[in-house]
């Protein structure tokens, strides 16, 4: 996966920019896909991206995972951008159904991942600021913890509850309608 | 705590009487790291993805971070709106019921308004110090909405100049707007309170505090509206709206009905047989024309008929109607809740029933809608004879009537010369609540340590 830069791009023949991730592994991905990311769109208009993006709060590890996302994601803005300009017959719109459902089940299958990897993906989000791709991840943060008691949440995300006991409950005395 | 000892506590919040026997806590700042690997900001979008109120008050027992993040940045969590009602509305435990001011003087000046919740543990909590000195003495409530209320200040005669306040009862917030006089005072007005998650366009205040105020009212040639933004503490320019013009005594009856409802940027007033609505981004106005009632849809007040219908929004955030009337021999109420249908008159309905207990006895009955809240589900209604008349609280969705105590009346008794004109159902807002939820913590950075 890790094996950026591979035939369908070259054949793109589009401007390519290297990302380095923190381990100092190179990705080599189309401007296009690059620019998924708001940080690195900004990085492209100042002109500061010869000789590589180095990325140093991202492993390549979820490097690989993001860019998979952003290039299924510019193909899919690509797309949309085409068939606007052409006019919007029946068929055309069937084939947009067709490859937003694919969309959906792609995002489906990104997000599952072990807690870890799903932190380490909003953390990369955040950081190069893509904005589909941390909206997928915190919703399925918030997902999880919907309908859930706080004994629960802090299992799920092994979190050091830090209230005293008279503190918890009093926060329960006066919430017990969110608790029925 | 006992009502008792709350009532001497010389507050000027309610919420500082829910939270000042907290124990002691740590000092603030430093001491909330949770484990997560999650900074605030990313925590924060994700509190932000449609979680309902019960879900994050859950989150903010989880953990101190959790808890300051929620209550800290309510008004940000709060600007998307929660998901489509599952079925949780907030209920008593938020400071729900309603604000009471007697139309009658003392030396010489009506007294400010009183509280009456509907949950027994807040009884004792006295709103004396917020309303205390001149300020509000001879003010009139005009709106409540949003956990906030909207006073007219001494508005002795339709000359004078027309002051307005908005406060908070809740966070002890208030404003008093500047003065609108000689030929910017209106004539006979309506006014809606919005706040920031009831705005999309245009941009919303920012800060939990933020609110905007517009003023709908009637020119020599055409209808004007006035609005104020908290943001900028002042009054936009006047503008003339467009679409249906609203006549004084149409504004007459919408400011004495008071309520308004806002849905999906346009907020709605009832007028006698009409729903008034004003969309504002646009200022174009809209007038609808009620159908004839299905249910006895006027009662007699202070010898006279008024309608007897409240406005109000229904759990899926729907605009509707509610209607009253007795069944099973006073033992039971109806409510029909009215909505529009499609070509946006008002036709399609159902029907709640609820056991009253005990059931009307007095006769001639009547029954009144006195107010409604739009995030509890509370309805207020009065019944019974014009010399014995009690108050009801409806909880729509659980179909429970529950009598209020006559203790908690104005002169131990309900009665209809009493009430007219002076009956505002309130409830805290969601954004307030949150915040609240971190009071503790406020408390102690304002107070330092030795809180």
């Amino acid at each position: 996966m890790a094996s950026a830069g591979s035939g369908d791009e070259k054949a793109a023949a589009a401007a390519m920019i290297t990302l380095i991730s923190s381990d100092n592994e190179k990705f080599e991905v189309t401007e296009a896909t690059a620019t998924l990311s708001q940080t690195i769109r900004h990085m492209i208009e100042d002109g500061c991206t010869d000789g590589g993006v180095p990325l140093p709060n991202v492993t390549s590890k979820i490097l690989a995972r993001v860019i998979e996302y952003c290039k299924k994601h510019a193909t899919a803005a690509a797309g949309e951008e085409g068939s606007s300009s052409s006019f919007s017959d029946a068929a055309f719109l069937e084939v947009d159904r067709a490859f937003l459902e694919e969309l959906e089940e792609f995002d489906d299958a990104f997000l599952e991942v072990d807690r870890a990897t799903l932190f380490d993906l909003i953390l990369a989000a955040n950081y190069l600021d893509i904005k589909g791709l941390l909206n997928l991840t915190c919703q399925k943060v918030a997902d999880s913890v919907k309908g859930k008691t706080p004994e629960q949440i802090r299992e799920m995300y092994n979190i050091v509850n830090d209230l005293t006991p008279e503190e918890e409950a009093e926060i329960r005395r006066e919430t017990q309608w969110a608790f029925e | 705590m006992t009502p008792a000892k709350a009532a001497s506590l010389p507050c000027s919040r309610w919420l500082s009487l829910l939270t000042s026997k907290r124990p002691k806590r740590e000092p603030r700042g430093g001491h909330d790291d949770d484990g997560l690997p999650l900074n605030d900001e990313v925590l924060l979008l994700i509190f932000s993805c449609s979680l309902t109120t019960a879900d994050l008050v859950r989150c903010a027992a989880t953990c101190r971070r959790w808890r300051r993040l929620v209550s800290s940045e309510a008004a940000f969590i709060c600007r998307s709106p929660p998901p489509p009602p599952s079925g949780t509305r907030l209920c008593s435990v938020l400071a729900v019921g309603f604000f009471h001011q007697s139309l009658g003087e003392e030396n010489g000046a009506r007294p400010p308004p009183r509280f009456v919740p509907l949950d027994s543990r807040l009884r004792g909590a006295s709103l004396e110090a917020l309303f205390d000195g001149a300020l509000f003495w001879s003010s009139r409530v005009v709106a409540s909405r949003k956990g906030r209320l909207v006073l007219e200040l001494r508005r002795a005669t339709r000359s004078a100049v027309l002051r307005l306040a908005v406060c908070n009862p809740m966070t002890g917030d208030v404003s008093v707007l500047p003065t609108l006089s000689g030929k910017d005072k209106p004539g006979h007005y309506a006014c809606a309170l919005l706040t920031a998650d009831d705005l999309d366009n245009p941009p919303p205040p920012s800060g939990s505090a933020a609110f905007r105020l517009f003023l709908v009212y009637s020119r020599r040639s055409f209808t004007a509206c006035r609005s104020y933004s908290s943001d900028t503490g002042a009054w936009a320019p006047e503008g003339r709206v467009t679409g249906a013009r609203i006549s004084s005594k149409r504004l007459a009856q919408m400011y004495l009905n008071n309520a308004s409802v806002v849905v999906g940027g346009a907020v709605f007033w009832r007028g006698k047989r009409v729903v008034v609505g004003l969309h504002v981004d646009t200022l174009c106005t809209t007038l609808e024309t009620l159908p004839v009632g299905y249910y006895p849809c006027f009662c007699s007040e202070r010898e006279r008929l008024v309608e007897n219908r409240v406005l109000t929004t229904w759990s899926d955030g729907r605009l509707c109607m509610l209607e009253v009337d007795l069944a099973f021999m006073q033992h039971e109420i109806k409510v029909r809740v009215l909505f529009q249908g499609n070509d946006r008159s008002w036709t399609e309905s159902k029907t709640i029933r609820a056991r009253l207990e005990p059931p009307m006895t007095e006769r001639p009955f009547r029954l009144c809608l006195r107010g409604a809240c739009e995030k509890s589900g509370v309805v207020f209604f009065s019944g019974g004879s014009n010399q014995r008349e009690q108050l009801y609280a409806l909880n729509l969705e659980k179909k429970e009537v529950r009598l209020m105590p006559e203790a908690t009346a104005p002169d131990n008794r309900w009665c209809g010369t009493q009430f007219m004109g002076s009956f505002h159902a309130y409830e805290m807002d969601r954004v307030a609540y949150l915040a609240s939820l971190g009071e503790g913590d406020a408390k102690m950075a304002q107070n330092g340590s030795d809180y």
